[in-house]
């Protein structure tokens, strides 16, 4: 490949690459969404005393806080969920799930470190019980996917419809 | 303009979503063989209890649970499960396969009634299962069906699924008693607040 020919290609195979990212943003953002609109399903489909019994055994945080956030915590994973999905201030919502991801594994590792076993990772309330040490490595995967729809320039999203410039001033 | 209507769109989907979720609370579906569960099959209450035969807990419960099951009469289905804790209480699981194998034969709950009762007399005895094996002759059971039911795998079985559901519900202490779907752990709780959650679900569901 002579010099020419390789500097016409560049800015194609840049575009080919940014295409694919596109995509696997949009992949990413179904399925950080979804998972998290499951979540807050099963969660308010159960007392929320429920919810607050499994925060609680993760002893980070006070029974009381343990109720509030077992009150909120599920309508905002529905919120995130949906704003992911249709795409809908999905700068602020991608870091919103990459925060609520971390916090996760925070309180997933911790238990690790102080040797606290927990039937299960209490993420789907009744409805699934991966073990916490899977669900650290799933959001582990699931802060490197919000990194990536953070980064990536969004398609198909509610922001595009109204007229919200993105970070790359298109 | 068009950001507030996304929004809306947005916060609709939000709102229908965790409404239905809070609607799709059902009377819980809770399973068991037919001979641990009491009751109409469309009572509007259903209780399930986590128990450990040989639990003083689970003992001192039971006068709360049957107060709370005559007040209510036909409006509860009440379901027992076996949550033998077997690193403190190490002959829980044995009585537990004697009252699945006496169930087969139509005399679950005198068991579970005689094993409550005398649970200072077979826990202590020289040999409990033993002690237990007086009760199950009291009940007249036919001997030899009893005894190859204690050996088949399947009654184990029973009890391992109801410990392996107990763990997914996050049951730690015995008793631990779900009224649709709530949780109340000891007789104390449950006749303590039992009767106001009942009473508001029974309201709701007639207002």
């Amino acid at each position: 490949m002579d010099k020419e020919t390789e500097v016409k290609s560049s800015p194609e195979k840049r575009a080919s690459s940014s295409k694919a990212f596109r995509f696997i943003s949009v992949f990413a953002r179904l399925l950080i969404g979804i998972i998290l609109i499951v979540a807050g399903v099963s969660k308010l489909a159960a007392p929320k005393e429920e919810f607050a019994l499994i925060i609680e055994a993760y002893n980070l945080v006070s029974p009381s806080t343990a109720l509030t956030l077992a009150t909120f915590l599920p309508w905002l994973e529905l919120l995130i969920g949906y704003s992911l999905l249709t795409g809908y201030l999905l700068r602020l919502f991608t870091v919103a799930s990459g925060i609520l991801f971390i916090a996760f594994d925070f309180a997933l590792f911790s238990l690790k470190i102080r040797g606290i076993e927990l039937p299960s990772c209490g993420c789907f309330g009744a409805s699934f019980h991966p073990e916490p040490k899977i669900m650290i490595g799933v959001d582990f995967v699931l802060i490197i996917l919000s990194l990536i729809i953070f980064k990536v320039q969004p398609i198909w999203a509610l922001d595009l419809w109204a007229g919200k410039r993105n970070n790359h001033g298109e | 303009m068009k950001r507030v209507y996304g929004g809306l769109v947005v916060l609709a989907l939000v709102a229908v979503t965790g409404l239905f979720a809070k609607k799709s609370r059902k009377p819980y579906v809770e399973t068991a063989p037919a001979y641990r569960i009491e009751g109409p099959a469309g009572a509007p209450i259903t209780i399930s209890e986590f128990s450990d035969f040989e639990c003083p807990a689970c003992r001192a419960a039971e006068g709360p649970r049957k107060q709370l099951l005559a007040l209510y009469g036909s409006k509860v289905r009440f379901i027992f499960k076996d949550f033998p804790l077997e690193h403190i209480h190490p002959w829980a699981k044995s009585a537990a396969i004697a009252a699945e194998c006496a169930g087969e034969q139509g005399k679950f709950w005198e068991l579970h009634d005689l094993l409550y009762a005398n649970q200072d007399q077979w826990v202590e005895a020289k040999s409990p299962p033993e002690a237990i094996e007086a009760y199950v002759k009291s009940l007249g059971l036919d001997n030899a069906a009893f005894k190859a039911c204690l050996k088949d795998p399947k009654t184990v079985a029973l009890i391992d699924a109801d410990v392996k559901e107990g763990q997914e519900r996050w049951v730690s202490a015995t008793p631990t008693f779900f009224i649709n779907g709530k949780r109340f752990i000891g007789g104390l709780q449950l006749s303590a607040l039992g009767p106001i959650w009942i009473d508001k679900i029974l309201a709701k569901k007639h207002g």
